[in-house]
């Protein structure tokens, strides 16, 4: 059980890889919001801390999800963006592509939960960071 | 084994722990000398540049400043002009060495200096004193930038200025001062003195800067000793995450580089790890953060550091457990020391330990429901695989070892068997043995069919010998652990399951023809009947061993501690026995738990182990496999016969002996009842139970020492032998 649950939004074309995703994260105590497609996501995007996009989908791929998805954020909302991925080239990009992050071994999930572990602590130390900084 | 290794995880978490506890104040100490003296190092020539461009620039601008205006005075002015000039260039100089550049600023006033003397030897005015400066200046310099033996050759080479002025002078070379020869000869000798002095000064300076750097450097030893000797790889890095100062030798063996220096932290743990690796980006936004933040965020964002790491190291993992400690200045961040330790050995033995457990705990579950199933079959098994083993060792171990096709098929035929009871035993110590053998018989089959010729096992002799070796340990292990396991012991390797109802009908069915019969006595007939009633007794373990867990259960629920143990686990127990011995044996232990054992403390304060011990056993006691000796005994308080006659007294019973009061219903001496003792109503259905199977009970007790129940059969008349 995380310290604090995430509020997670996935976006990925498979309905299958949604629902394993979903048990699989909210198994580990996260608030998960799934979307198959860009539409069905951009209402969560506000209220959540961190989403992740696939990067191969039918007729859009994940970077262009994402300029999309930075299209309809207000100015107050700033998830983090991580892409999903099996390859390891794409991956490597993740900067190029516009992402914070990419969570690789994509289909296994017990490598997702540890991912997201590490993430969930980079959110917060990041968060942490950007609080104290201006108080000083 | 698995003990050694428990005893070596304990010990190296012992260490682990002892260097934990060391303290954040004391490592943090640590971490202060350690960069301390590594900021020492760094700025050691630098501020002997300085010091010495210092001490060389204001001597020269107090000494020529005062010959300006000397010979101002003295009316010549394109001395004083000149020594002015020098006295600018020392300036010059000073400014240049605060800009960062104090070498270039001491040759600026050497330069200087030798301007002021030549405009001294041209110009007049000073000359001598001008080439004191400049003969003293010499040694120490020489001696502050190169050493003792610079300071010596400048000092000697100032003598020989002075001389070659003095020759100059003598052949007119030189402007001639005013100043009489013997005030001249007065200059030159106190400029001698000076030479002298400034040495000696230079070498007081030198001693003094010696001493300095040999305490500091003995520190720094000290502290590269206390490095050495911990457990743990220490490093230190700054804000770039570079590593800076001491490290430890150990470090350097983790990070396998016998250079640290300069080495990135980052790369240093996370090398070959991909630039999109979660855990890398947390370490370098850590370390970012934490220089960022300063003394205001370390408490917070210290908890948030990467508390381990596995790199791995070709195929190897090497898992490495992170401590970090901060250096501040102020409030700034400086330095921070990094312990790294590592675990790997330790990681590896605890997997070894878990996956032994996990192992022995398969066996344990799996021999436990063999044993609980009917373990004839098993037993079968084992005995039968155990033949085809030996057989086929033996075969191997005559000279000639088994070279014709069929033989080689036989003995492939046994090895694929034994594998596959093996496996549906779940015997993996033996399966993979087998394996191993088909794989061995089924090659050299195929060697020889395609060679056409007989197969030979000559080659794989060694290997099949061993493997037999390895296949018969295996079974007997696999023995050893059901008859452990077992609650009838030894016994449960020469049993198998019998129809009570085939059993009752074979009774009956010998009854009947004995009885039909009775002047038809044959021995043969007697045998049968000793046949059928061991068939029918069931081993004494196996109705005693229901208990194991209750006793252990009753005695907590007192807050007792106890050992329970079982004698005569495969004594076949007469059925007329056997059939009351639940009940029997569930009061007496009962009884025993709740009035014979003493509590841990108590047994303490009588010199006796805190773990009371229980033990029921049974014997033979004659030919009749109905005689038999029923033993319970605890080493316990014993009866308290006071409190036994005072019960008794109170009820008005007669005040018997205090064996026989135990039995009499309704006397009991405990205060309390409960589920485990107190109503005194068991005691005496015990005995009736006991007499109506045709058993007497027998009480023997002795106060502190414990007491014995003895259940004999009725008709035997023989003393009680004193057990406790």
């Amino acid at each position: 059980m995380p310290d604090k649950p995430l509020r997670i939004l996935y976006l990925d074309d498979s309905h299958a890889a949604l629902a394993e995703v979903a048990a699989a994260l909210s198994a580990e105590g996260h608030d998960v919001r799934t979307a198959a497609t860009v539409g069905e996501a951009a209402p969560w995007l506000e209220i959540s801390d961190i989403v992740i996009i696939d990067f191969h989908m039918p007729g859009i791929n994940g970077a262009e999800a994402l300029l999309e998805l930075q299209g309809r954020l207000s100015t107050n909302a700033n998830p983090t963006f991580y892409l999903y991925t099996t390859d390891t080239s794409i991956a490597v990009n993740f900067r190029q592509h516009g992402f914070h992050g990419a969570f690789t071994n994509k289909g296994h999930v017990t490598t997702l939960a540890a991912q997201l572990a590490t993430a969930a602590r980079l959110l917060k130390m990041r968060r942490f960071v950007s609080r104290a900084v201006p108080a000083k | 084994m698995q003990c050694i290794l428990s005893r070596t995880i304990v010990s190296g978490g012992a260490q682990v722990s002892e260097v934990r506890a060391m303290g954040r104040s004391r490592l943090e100490r640590l971490a202060r000398a350690l960069t301390a003296s590594s900021q020492r190092d760094q700025g050691e020539e630098l501020r002997r540049q300085r010091e010495m461009t210092v001490i060389f620039t204001l001597s020269g601008v107090a000494i020529f400043a005062a010959f300006s205006w000397m010979v101002f005075r003295q009316g010549n002015v394109a001395a004083g002009r000149t020594h002015l000039s020098v006295v600018c260039a020392y300036l010059t100089g000073l400014a240049i060495m605060r800009a960062g550049f104090p070498a270039l600023a001491m040759y600026l006033n050497i330069a200087a200096t030798a301007v002021g003397i030549c405009g001294a030897m041209w110009f007049g005015g000073g000359l001598g004193a001008a080439a004191c400066v400049f003969v003293a200046t010499l040694p120490v310099v020489g001696f502050l930038s190169l050493g003792k033996r610079a300071g010596m050759y400048g000092a000697g080479l100032g003598v020989l200025v002075i001389a070659a002025i003095i020759a100059l002078e003598a052949r007119g070379y030189v402007p001639r001062q005013d100043a009489p020869r013997t005030l001249y000869v007065k200059r030159v000798v106190e400029s001698l003195v000076i030479v002298l002095e400034m040495y000696v000064l230079s070498l007081a300076f030198h001693n003094a800067t010696a001493r300095a750097y040999g305490l500091l450097s003995s520190k720094r030893d000290e502290v590269a000793s206390l490095l050495d000797s911990m457990r743990q790889g220490v490093l230190a890095f700054g804000q770039d995450g570079l590593v800076v100062g001491e490290h430890s030798r150990k470090a350097q063996a983790i990070f396998g580089r016998s250079k640290l220096d300069g080495a990135s932290v980052v790369e240093l743990l996370y090398a070959g790890v991909a630039s999109y690796d979660l855990e890398r980006e947390l370490f370098s936004t850590w370390l970012e953060s934490v220089f960022a933040m300063g003394r205001a965020g370390w408490d917070e964002l210290y908890q948030m550091a990467p508390s381990s790491r596995v790199r791995m190291l070709g195929e190897q993992e090497q898992h490495l457990r992170l401590e970090a400690r901060p250096v501040f200045e102020g409030d700034r961040l400086m330095r921070v020391m990094m312990l790294v330790t590592d675990e790997t050995e330790e990681v590896k033995l605890r997997r070894q330990v878990d996956e032994g457990k996990a192992e022995r705990e398969r066996n344990l579950l799996r021999t436990r429901r063999l044993a609980a199933s009917g373990a004839h079959t098993f037993v079968a098994f084992l005995q039968s695989a155990r033949q085809r083993i030996d057989e086929f060792a033996e075969a191997l171990s005559a000279r000639q070892a088994p070279s014709r096709r069929g033989e080689l098929e036989y003995f492939f035929r046994h090895a694929h068997t034994i594998r596959g009871e093996a496996r549906a035993f779940d015997l993996d110590a033996i399966e993979r043995p087998m394996e191993r053998i088909e794989h061995l018989l089924r090659t050299r089959m195929q060697e020889a069919f395609a060679d056409r010729t007989e197969p030979s096992l000559d080659a794989s002799r060694d290997e099949l010998a061993t493997l037999l070796i390895e296949s018969r340990k295996a079974i007997d292990d696999a023995r050893d652990q059901l008859v452990a396991v077992s609650p009838i012991g030894a016994a449960i390797l020469d049993q198998v399951t019998v129809s009570r109802r085939d059993l009752d009908a074979l009774t009956a069915a010998l009854s009947t023809l004995k009885g039909s019969q009775p002047e038809f006595h044959d021995a043969r007939l007697d045998a049968l009947a000793d046949v059928t009633a061991r068939l029918a007794a069931r081993p004494f373990g196996e109705l005693a061993g229901l208990f194991s867990d209750a006793v252990q259960r009753w005695a907590e629920q007192r807050g007792k501690v106890v050992r329970f143990e079982i004698d005569g686990r495969n004594h076949p127990t007469p059925p007329a026995l056997a059939r009351i011995l639940p009940q029997v044996l569930s009061h007496l232990l009962r009884n025993a738990i709740a009035h014979g054992i003493e509590e841990p403390g108590v047994r303490r304060e009588r010199s006796k182990a805190q773990a009371g011990l229980l033990t029921v056993s049974i014997r033979q006691d004659g030919e009749d496999p109905e005689e038999v000796e029923l033993t319970i005994e605890d080493d316990g308080a014993g009866l308290d016969d006071q409190a036994l006659a005072r019960r008794a007294g109170e009820l008005g019973l007669p005040l018997a002996a205090a064996s026989e009061l135990m039995f009499m219903n309704g006397v009991s001496t405990s205060s309390e009842v409960d589920s485990l003792s107190g109503n005194g109503i068991g005691m005496g259905a015990v005995r009736a139970a006991l007499q109506e199977a045709g058993y007497l009970v027998l009480v023997r007790s002795e106060p502190g020492r414990g007491t014995t129940f003895i259940a004999r059969r009725a008709r035997q008349q023989t003393a009680i032998r004193k057990v406790s």
